[in-house]
Order: C-alpha cells, then structure tokens, then sequence
C-alpha cells in the first residue's frame, strides 16, 4: 500500500495543502494519508510568531488540526481516503523527517511556510529543511 | 494548458527525475513539459561537484541533454506528453525561478542531489533555494536508496 505523509499546522496554507494532497492522491497511486502536526516549545518570543504557550491545551489543537483535515476532505474533489493523524512534540522539521524515515512512505506533501512567517523568513522555511534532509519525494505546495 | 517546468543536468538522479517527470504529468493531468538546464561557470573547485570548463561546448551539452530526456521518456513508457528543452546560463536557482515567474507554470520539479552533511551544511541544495524562492508548487525527487 502506498503512503503519503502530509505535514500540517493550523494555518492557511496547511489546509490548502491538505485539500491538494486530497485531491491528488488517488492520481499518484497513494491509498491513505498520515497527515503529523509537530507541537514546539519555545522560550524566545519573536514578533508575530503564532507559537503555543507553555500551558496550552495538547486536546484542543488535536481537535483543531482534526476539524481542519474534515474541512479539507470536504473542500477536496475526493469523496474519502483512508487517513489518520500523527501528533508529535520537538522540532518540525526533525520530526517529520523522522517519520518519513521510520515508515516508508511515497511522498511528503508541506506548505511552503507555515505558522511562523517572519521567523521562517530569517532562517529559511520548515519546508526547506524538509527538502533538505527528507529520504524521499517532497511537494512543497504554494497556492496561488 | 498546465505545464511543469523540469530542472535537469547530466546526473544519475537527473535521468530518475525525467522518468519520474513524464509518469507525473500523465497521473496528475500536466499537459507539457518544459525542461530547464542551466550552465555555470564557477572558478571554484568543490569536490564532488560536476561543472563545466570555461571553454565548454554548448551544442554538445544540449545534444548530451536531449539524449538523456528522450531516454527517460522510453523508460517512463510515457509517450503523450509533448516536452521542450531550455539551455540558460547563470546561478542555477535563479534562472529557474526566473523563468518560473515569467512562465506560468503549475509546477517546478528538481532532483535532490543526496549532498553530504559537510556540503549540505556549507552550500545547501539548489533545491532548499529553488522551494525558498519558486512561485508555485516544487516537487523535490529523491529516489530511495536501495
């Protein structure tokens, strides 16, 4: 069975991604979709970085991430897919990286930027580093 | 028209890529395939990293390139997918952003070379930079190590 692993945050373009990675699975052959969130912990604050805080609810942006993968199947043309969610803490990129490696997957899908826009601008995107160091195929998605 | 534009030089993982290209467009509905090689002239020496000489032979790049396309074209078994080939010269990520900006295209595809630590930590990929600064949506191939 083919795999995909989609990479989402609660941002705009992660559904978007979710919506492509819906839509264009079944046209590369891929069965089920493992879409991983990765929750960050951070002690710096950087202006305008979207980041949980220290006592944040690990449930509530499970349901959140779970309500924006319902809206993205819906939005999508495909009327179901076989797919779960992967909650993961440490850093992004790492442990997406990591998953890929672990299980064998076809394909990684990411958005081009995710929730920390300034600080992805100064030190490159999530997306980058996932190109960078993945063991597979990588769709950065860029909607239009 | 949906067309993919396709970074390509005369690496193993390039012709993975062209294969990979042509069975891509078919899946996911590209109409065309745009393919992209740049030339650069670097004085520089870093080991591991394929360049061309200051004298080198244009026209016999470009005859080298369509070769490899039309292999990888057999080998994907994709025959319905017309393709063209541009020669540029440059910094290769800027010339394919560039003329990703200037084109329409729905999709950039690139080959990771599979760097090393040291090299990938020094210089990053054309592809990282490629992803940073494309207008749409990057496919980065990276074949599984058998």
């Amino acid at each position: 069975m083919k795999k995909a692993l989609v990479a989402v945050d609660l941002s705009e373009i992660s559904r978007k991604t979710a919506v492509f990675a819906f839509n264009h699975a079944k046209d590369l052959g891929v069965d089920q979709l493992d879409f991983i969130h990765v929750l960050e912990f951070r002690d710096q604050m950087v202006p305008r970085m979207k980041e949980y805080a220290r006592e944040f609810d690990e449930n509530k942006i499970k349901e959140d991430i779970l309500a924006l993968i319902r809206e993205a199947l819906e939005e999508s043309s495909t009327p179901s897919l076989a797919h779960n969610l992967i909650m993961k803490t440490g850093s992004p990129y790492q442990e997406i990286v990591r998953k890929a490696e672990e299980d064998n997957y076809e394909l990684i899908f990411i958005g081009h930027r995710g929730m920390s826009d300034i600080e992805e601008f100064l030190l490159g995107s999530v997306a980058a580093k996932v190109v960078r160091h993945a063991p597979c195929d990588v769709l950065v998605h860029r909607p239009k | 028209m949906k067309k993919a534009l396709v970074a390509i030089d005369q690496s193993d993982i390039s012709k993975s890529l062209i294969s990979y290209s042509f069975r891509y467009a078919k899946q996911i509905g590209i109409d065309h395939l745009d393919f992209i090689h740049v030339m650069t002239y670097k004085d520089m020496t870093v080991p591991g990293y394929v360049d061309y000489s200051a004298h080198l032979d244009e026209e016999k790049v470009r005859q080298e390139l369509e070769k490899i396309v039309l292999e990888g074209k057999a080998d994907s078994g994709i025959d319905s997918v017309p393709h063209e080939l541009i020669m540029t010269g440059g910094t290769p990520y800027a010339e394919i952003v560039e003329t990703a900006e200037k084109n329409k295209y729905e999709l950039i595809l690139i080959g990771h070379r599979g760097l090393s630590n040291l090299e990938r930590f020094f210089i990053g990929s054309v592809a990282a930079k490629v992803v940073r600064y494309a207008p749409c949506d990057v496919l980065v191939h990276r074949p599984r190590e058998e």
